[in-house]
């Protein structure tokens, strides 16, 4: 009788620690995930800040007057090298649309997405102003009517 | 500083007004002049390539919000506002491509002084329009 006693109690003992062990194992892995969520929230979020940095930068650079052939080609430039970067940008967002089908890290994602837009747009600006305005003649004439009021 | 617009930005205001998507841009319009001089307003885009006679196209409420296009004729203190539209939603424009065409409205309807007067109305907050007696 003893013995059955023992072999029911070790059986249970088992089946108890196993069962511990298996929801702290699940406990953990859900807090990994989460943490990896947080981790991935933060991330954009600070993408986010620093393209929206750039998006600034580059406005101001609407705002310069008389620029000598050195400072173009520099802006020349930076206009390339925003292109290179956009793509870059899309493609890293484009990784994550399985993720945001999900419905994961959706408002840092959508602020990522806006930021890239933004940067596209800023950019294709800052090529007009600089370079295609300056040659546009009948801009030109309208400017010159600004000036007359 | 006194502010105007002319007619096709406050028809496209009153448009937007009435979606309940994008009520939100008559606060927006009001916090973003309501204490500002006009130096304030010159941040932005300068589409006009001359920083002492700039046409500005702006961001309103953030990524995604609105973008407002105003010239600033600073020797009379004066901003002209020339057109707005969302970015995003069902009347969303992702960048404006006629917006010349908004530009040499604003200096023919200047001329002819055919302008809606901007006055801001805090108790809304609101802007309201009144119409110029052409001069």
């Amino acid at each position: 009788m003893n013995c059955t006693v023992e072999r029911l109690q070790k059986t249970s003992d088992e089946i108890r620690h196993i069962s511990y062990k298996e929801k702290m194992s699940l406990n953990e892995k859900v807090d990994t995930l989460l943490d990896e969520i947080n981790k991935l929230k933060e991330a954009l979020s600070e993408k986010t800040q620093k393209i929206n940095s750039i998006v600034s930068k580059l406005e101001e650079l609407t705002w310069f007057s008389g620029l000598d052939q050195e400072c173009l080609e520099i802006a020349y430039n930076i206009i390339l090298f925003t292109k290179d970067l956009h793509h870059t940008l899309v493609r890293f967002y484009t990784h994550f649309n399985k993720i945001r089908e999900k419905g994961i890290a959706k408002k840092e994602l959508k602020a990522f997405k806006l930021s890239i837009d933004d940067l596209k747009e800023i950019n294709h600006d800052v090529e007009t102003v600089l370079f295609n305005l300056p040659k546009d003649e009948e801009y030109q004439k309208i400017i010159k009517e600004l000036q007359t009021l | 500083m006194k502010i105007f617009c002319i007619p096709e930005f406050k028809s496209e205001y009153d448009k937007l007004v009435k979606k309940k998507s994008y009520s939100s841009i008559e606060e927006t319009l009001f916090d973003f002049f309501n204490g500002k001089n006009i130096n304030d307003l010159r941040t932005g885009t300068n589409l006009s390539t001359y920083p002492d006679i700039p046409f500005v196209k702006k961001r309103l409420q953030g990524r995604g919000g609105f973008r407002i296009y105003y010239f600033l004729l600073i020797k009379d203190d004066n901003v002209y506002l020339s057109f707005l539209h969302p970015k995003t939603g069902p009347l969303g424009i992702q960048n404006l491509k006629d917006w010349k065409k908004y530009l040499n409205l604003t200096i023919e309807y200047i001329k002819s002084g055919n302008l809606y007067q901007v006055e801001l109305d805090k108790k809304g907050p609101t802007c309201k329009f009144k119409k110029l007696d052409k001069g």
